[in-house]
């Protein structure tokens, strides 16, 4: 089942802090979802990402002014 | 403007900067927010905004919590004229979140055939009236309603959704003031409050703590903990949740398994009757078994569930009612 995602198109913490939410709805194609809410309501970016959290840790900005994965888990 | 980051007196009226707006949306095992005792193995659109009343230094969401607050700060240092401090805000605001309306939200779910909505990834109490908003056309579809949240309600809040919200997963991260104080900046006894209403309301409540090394898991932290749930109802689920190193705490270790284990071991020693381990796969501590006659009732590993020895809230081994919503 892949979860819900959200997507930083810029440096999360940077200078001047632009970063850009995206809606990333996780609908889980692999559950049978056809996964186009985000297409369809939002016409957003919709990037489905991996494992569950560990690709999160990597994301986390090591430094203030480092760029952050686009791809992201939310707990809960 | 408010703690939460969200929330700002605009000429003289308190304005919502996130109402109608999300910043996440998906549909969900519900075994994520974690709830267990609620339509297990079911679905459930979650919605998310930015902003948080809590200042956790080791947040697990905190790109969409904390960072209305981060880019308020900026403006601050910046000594941005007030006329263009709301406009930016509300820019800013508008550009990570999107619009979606209560009906929208509600299609969402009915296209996507959830049985219920969730409020979640971010503190709810700070976008309440949205949660409302969606609940109240929610309710008309048949819908039930579920706050992810760290227990900051008021006794008003609560009184208000009591109609609208049927489960909650409220977080209790901590044994005392001095861990509140020091890594929320809130109160515990806040939240415990809200914990002994919600049960004194008859709301579906489950609990979670997330266990950080060094931090919060002492024998005597946990033990309390345990303790304090068990006095308010030995049926409350109490799940103990691995941390992984975030946000301010990024360089902190993460809590193994063994470490969650022992504080599931306490739980059940301190007499609750449902304890669950949870973020570390482990089918063993995070299936649910009778509490009286030790029948696997759903077993659970990740978001994998099966609902095998339950049948309309009993056990079927031994007719043990099992406390929970089941349908």
């Amino acid at each position: 089942m892949e979860l819900g995602r959200v997507g930083f198109a810029e440096g999360l913490g940077g200078k001047d802090l632009k970063l850009s939410l995206r809606i990333l709805p996780g609908v889980g194609r692999k559950a049978g979802f056809d996964g186009e809410v985000g297409e369809e309501f939002f016409k957003g970016e919709v990037v489905f990402g991996s494992n569950f959290r560990k690709k999160e840790s990597l994301a986390v900005v090591e430094t203030e002014n480092d760029a952050v994965d686009t791809k992201l888990d939310l707990v809960g | 403007m408010g703690v939460c980051g969200v929330r700002a007196n605009v000429k003289g009226k308190l304005k919502l900067l996130v109402d109608g707006r999300v910043s996440s949306v998906a549909i969900d095992p519900i075994e994520k927010k974690p709830l267990y005792h609620f339509l297990p193995g079911s679905q459930i659109l979650s919605l998310g905004t930015v902003g948080c009343n809590f200042s956790c230094k080791f947040c697990q969401n905190w790109q969409i919590s904390q960072t209305p607050k981060l880019k308020r700060n900026e403006l601050l240092v910046e000594k941005v004229d007030k006329k263009r401090f709301f406009p930016e805000l509300k820019q800013w605001i508008e550009s990570v979140t999107q619009p979606l309306s209560p009906k929208e939200a509600v299609e969402l779910a009915k296209k996507y055939k959830t049985p219920s909505i969730a409020f979640t990834y971010n503190e709810p109490t700070i976008w309440v009236e949205y949660a409302e908003k969606v609940m109240r056309l929610a309710k008309k579809e048949g819908l039930k309603g579920v706050f992810v949240s760290s227990g900051y309600e008021s006794k008003e809040t609560l009184a208000r959704l009591k109609d609208l919200i049927d489960g909650y997963n409220i977080d209790l991260k901590g044994a005392t003031e001095e861990f509140y104080r020091q890594y929320t900046g809130t109160e515990l006894k806040k939240v415990l409050k809200t914990i002994e209403r919600l049960v004194g309301m008859g709301k579906w409540v489950e609990v979670t703590t997330m266990l950080i090394p060094g931090v919060n898991d002492s024998e005597k932290e946990v033990r309390w903990i345990a303790r304090f749930l068990k006095g308010l109802s030995p049926e409350i689920p109490w799940h103990v949740t691995g941390f992984y190193p975030h946000y301010l705490m990024r360089n902190h270790e993460p809590t193994s398994y063994d470490r969650l284990r022992w504080a599931w071991e306490i739980g059940k020693e301190e007499g609750l009757k449902y304890v669950y381990t949870g973020n570390r796969p482990s089918w063993e501590t995070e299936s649910s078994f009778c509490p009286q006659c030790g029948n696997l009732l759903i077993w659970r590993q990740g978001w994998q569930v099966e609902v095998k020895g339950l049948r309309e809230g009993k056990c079927e081994q031994c007719g043990a009612e099992i406390a929970g919503v089941w349908s």
